[in-house]
């Protein structure tokens, strides 16, 4: 194998994202000389050419370091809701982590190493890259989670979020050896022995050459299940989730619930797509693989919408929302693995870039109302917040209703696309009759904010701060809010966009 | 022979992990890990893996497991801080868990999946062509391994090392300056 510009030039967003870490963290060294403030317009800087340089690969569709990479609308698109999730918590981050006292260049170098790793996840082709990006965006994470030191519950988040986590990434490293002995035991005779590279043997389309029901490749399988359900945090590996949601700081938790979603399902559906591509030769190691996907996505479903009507926590409460949110997308996976049509797939495409944008949001509006002692994390302390705060009060309501799923928003547009495509394959019909229950549960919990927001009196002494000069915040809800209605209102050319990413896969 | 010194490594592997679980006692676990890694190691030898089998002892029974025992040292961990037992359905469920995964492994085993490999290359396992694939076939996972050693360097720093300045109140000795902990 020899390296090119050619390998480096499609490397680029990752090198650029890791470049401003750099940056950022050097430029920290000197700041005394250099205004802490210059930071945040580094990361974004850093942030926005990383986004340019990923959509300027659009339409390659080439490999790059021997096949370990894979350029194509997937990985773009996927890569594109990573860095817009991090260019909106690099906007939120802002003022929050200068108020907390956290306003380290590590804090923008570490986000932004997150997000490098998310995009490797999004272009990962082979196991190794793909274990190599999971590694790189957790261990980032786990470190923003325990950020504020002086917390004591960030510091519990982020270990308990560590351990858990360490934990399940050997689940996810004895599946990837387990699969790679299942390619290499069983693939002998189909002559991928013979490539020239060993990495080919790691390569996400070998495993579709493997014949159906190997014990050795359920059993991977299975193992590289756990770690991946776990990142998600798909029931029954989700009992992290609301801990480290949280627990860590607003704007992280924001990011964290956005980019490690689009990192990790974005190989869920390249391994949906062409590791066990249904209407291939070998059927059964798909319908093992759907089949296994579909009853934990209903689980997840019904588990974290059900969970989250107890919260009075509101980190807590999206902590659960979050988890329901990954049972929509885990459809959106299960049907895309079943059809040849790219219809389920851009529906996946189009829910990751929505929720991440909501998402977004709704976190971004707790950082902005965060002060000196705290954030406000009560439902009752949100109380008659729309008396106070019209602006943020209804931009809440719009994250609110998005999440839920209620027209004209993003989330609306997503469901819609995801449950539309479930009903159409009819084997999935149960599939999408449980996400529409559990998603008219939800709306209760998401209304109840909305009813403290509006129809109660604020709580005796709360006092909502001012945030009126975090312009950074500002700017960041501002650009989610136009988001969240323009993806709910005029989805068509994104859904075109989103098709086209799909088609360039096979 | 071969098969001698295989399921003599494997036994201890075996032996070392499960001690390395049942030991109440963290310092004795570690030491537990120890038999692991060694026997380990031993069959990475019989898979002609020499270099392998080297670093596993190195870095390893060497480096990593110093670190565990410096640690638990550290810590004056005793019996009593290792936590009490979980409620039985956990242990059930986690029972449950590894006897499928026993099983499927097992079967793997007993329908003869692996089937015997020779090194098709003169010189495999050997610190050069160990280094060869490194840098040919999986350059880019190397290069990446940096950087998610970097993440991690930087992380731990942060967490460990770096004073918090708040802006107010003023932060109360050892911080000096903005910059903080440089």
């Amino acid at each position: 194998m020899t390296l090119g510009a050619h390998d480096l030039q499609l490397f680029a967003p990752v090198l650029i994202l890791l470049g401003s870490a750099a940056v950022a963290v050097t430029a920290d060294l000197f700041a005394e000389k250099i205004e802490r403030g210059a930071l945040p317009f580094i990361s974004l800087g850093g942030t926005v050419a990383a986004a340019i340089s990923l959509l300027s690969l659009w339409g390659r569709n080439e490999e790059a370091f021997g096949g370990a990479l894979r350029i194509d609308g997937l990985a773009i698109v996927m890569g594109l809701a990573a860095c817009a999730a991090t260019a909106l918590s690099v906007l939120m981050s802002a003022s929050y982590v200068r108020s907390a006292g956290v306003d380290f260049g590590e804090y923008y170098g570490l986000m932004l190493t997150a997000a490098a790793g998310a995009v490797i996840l999004a272009q990962a082709n082979d196991l190794m890259s793909v274990f190599l990006g999971i590694e790189i965006m957790s261990i980032a994470v786990y470190c923003l989670t325990g950020i504020t030191r002086d917390r004591e519950k960030s510091t519990e988040a982020a270990m308990k979020y560590f351990i858990m986590g360490a934990f399940s990434t050997g689940f996810l490293l004895f599946g990837i050896a387990l699969l790679y002995g299942a390619v290499v035991t069983t693939g002998g005779a189909d002559g991928i022995l013979q490539s020239p590279s060993q990495s080919a043997l790691l390569r996400l389309d070998a495993l579709a050459r493997v014949p159906a029901n190997t014990p050795l490749l359920v059993a991977g399988l299975a193992l590289f299940l756990v770690g991946a359900a776990f990142k998600i945090g798909a029931v029954p590996f989700h009992a992290w989730t609301p801990d480290a949601y949280e627990g860590a700081p607003a704007p992280v938790t924001g990011f964290m619930a956005g980019v490690v979603k689009a990192g990790v399902f974005a190989v869920l559906l390249r391994t949906a797509m062409v590791s066990f591509p249904s209407p291939g030769i070998d059927v059964e190691p798909a319908s093992t693989w759907s089949g296994a996907l579909a009853f934990v996505a209903a689980a997840t479903m019904v588990v974290g919408n059900v969970c989250a009507l107890a919260q009075t926590n509101l980190k807590r409460l999206l902590a659960y929302s979050s988890i329901g949110h990954s049972g929509v997308i885990l459809v959106g996976v299960v049907v895309a693995s079943e059809s040849q049509n790219p219809a389920p797939a851009a529906a996946v495409l189009f829910y990751v870039l929505a929720y991440v944008i909501m998402t977004a949001g709704s976190f971004g509006l707790i950082s902005l109302l965060a002060r000196e002692g705290g954030e406000l994390e009560n439902l009752s302390q949100f109380s008659g917040l729309a008396a106070r705060r019209p602006a943020a009060a209804a931009a809440m309501t719009l994250f609110m209703a998005s999440l839920a799923g209620i027209p004209p928003t993003a989330g609306f547009m997503g469901k819609f696309l995801i449950f539309r495509e479930a009903i159409n394959n009819r084997e999935f019909l149960w599939l999408a009759i449980t996400g529409i229950a559990a998603s008219i549960v939800s709306a209760y919990y998401y209304l109840k904010i909305v009813v403290a927001m509006y129809m109660r009196d604020p709580e005796k002494g709360e006092e909502f701060p001012r945030g009126d000069d975090r312009w950074g915040a500002i700017l960041g809800l501002a650009l989610a809010s136009i988001a969240t209605v323009a993806l709910g209102l005029c989805p068509a050319k994104v859904i075109d966009w989103c098709t086209a990413a799909i088609q360039s896969v096979n | 022979m071969r098969d001698a010194f295989f399921v003599m490594f494997s036994f201890l592997a075996i032996l070392g992990g499960f001690l390395t679980v049942s030991r109440r006692s963290p310092m004795y676990s570690a030491l537990s890990l120890m038999i692991f890694f060694g026997a380990v190691s031993g069959v990475m030898m019989i898979l002609s893996a020499p270099f392998l089998a080297l670093m596993q002892l190195m870095v390893y029974a060497g480096a990593i497991l110093v670190l565990f025992l410096f640690v638990i040292m550290l810590l004056a961990l005793r019996e009593e801080d290792s936590g009490g037992e979980r409620p039985w359905p956990l242990q059930l469920l986690a029972g449950i868990g590894c006897a499928v995964l026993f099983g499927l492994i097992a079967a793997a085993v007993l329908r003869r999946e692996f089937v015997a490999w020779q090194p098709d290359k003169p010189g495999f396992g050997s610190p050069e062509e160990v280094g060869r694939t490194m840098f040919a076939d999986f350059v880019l996972p190397f290069e990446v391994v940096s950087v998610l050693i970097l993440a991690a360097t930087m992380g731990a720093v942060v967490l460990a090392k770096k004073h918090l300045d708040k802006p107010e109140p003023p932060a109360q000795g050892g911080s000096t300056g903005t910059g903080g902990g440089h």
